[in-house]
């Protein structure tokens, strides 16, 4: 081969190894914003973060009870909760494969530490988040 | 470049400490959570419909987004796609990816490869009063 089509080739693969980590990036990076407005705490913002179809499962720390609660019923949970508790909240992970993604969220307030697992799809361009469960420990 | 050496070797020593750490920290429950979903791998691969029914709860939706159609299938829908039970086919590959625990919730991602596809699944998991299921799984198919 010579020099010439060794520096094509070469050019190539550079151009397609920076397309990928670009796609790759980009779509980490719209994964994240996704997960963001969800942690704004802001019941409209939240809102937008979810797929329709969404629901969040956990077992009731009190009862011991499965619950499956559509996001719905969330969202207007957390629209009528007007006072706002201190808390830190941050991603801990983001694994996407293709058009579909998950997430781990922790949230630590004074009396607990909540994280979150979401499922994602990228929907008509746009990822959101179609299924949230969580777990809750007192401190 | 000693001075370097050694600093490398110790972070990674610390991290390879903490992965472990991590893993070890719930060796019985990471068991569990992880017999259920080679259950699933076990019905899916041979049609068995009381395997994969028995590895998802029943409030379970697969939720996939493919040739620009949005799906949502509840478990009964699911488990109605599967045919007549099969042997295993050879050199069908189902392995768990990932496996991440947090208290008595679960995260995991999982391959199916068969001839034509890659199946990644993500499975959210919770563990209930009767064990490990998954409760909730988005989907994406890669062709060979």
């Amino acid at each position: 081969m010579t020099i010439v089509k060794k520096s094509v080739a070469l050019l190539v693969t550079a151009i397609l190894l920076s397309f990928t980590a670009f796609t790759q990036t980009g779509d980490d990076a719209a994964v994240r914003a996704c997960l963001l407005e969800y942690m704004s705490g802001d019941g409209t913002r939240m809102e937008k973060a979810f797929h329709l179809s969404a629901t969040m499962k956990y077992i009731d720390a009190a009862t011991g009870e499965f619950k499956d609660v559509p996001i719905a019923e969330f969202i207007t949970r957390v629209k009528a909760n007007t006072t706002k508790q201190e808390r830190t909240i941050e991603i801990v992970s983001v694994n996407i494969e293709g058009a579909a993604a998950s997430g781990k969220i922790k949230i630590e307030t004074a009396k607990a530490i909540l994280y979150d697992y979401m499922n994602l799809l990228k929907i008509n361009g746009e990822w959101k988040i179609v299924n949230k469960i969580f777990s809750r420990q007192d401190k | 470049m000693e001075m370097i050496k050694t600093t490398l070797a110790l972070l990674l020593s610390l991290s390879l400490t903490n992965t472990a750490m991590s893993q070890q920290a719930l060796p019985e429950e990471k068991k569990a959570a992880e017999a259920t979903i080679n259950l699933y791998f076990d019905g899916w691969a041979t049609s068995d419909t009381a395997k994969v029914g028995k590895a998802m709860h029943a409030t379970c939706h697969l939720k996939f987004y493919r040739d620009g159609q949005f799906t949502d299938m509840d478990r009964a829908a699911y488990l109605g796609r599967f045919k007549q039970p099969q042997e295993r086919a050879l050199g069908l590959i189902t392995r768990i990816v990932l496996l991440d625990i947090t208290v008595n919730i679960a995260s995991a991602k999982t391959e199916i490869i068969t001839a034509k596809d890659i199946f990644t699944d993500y499975f959210n998991l919770i563990k209930t009063g009767e064990g490990w299921f998954i409760v909730d799984k988005v989907s994406v198919r890669t062709p060979k």
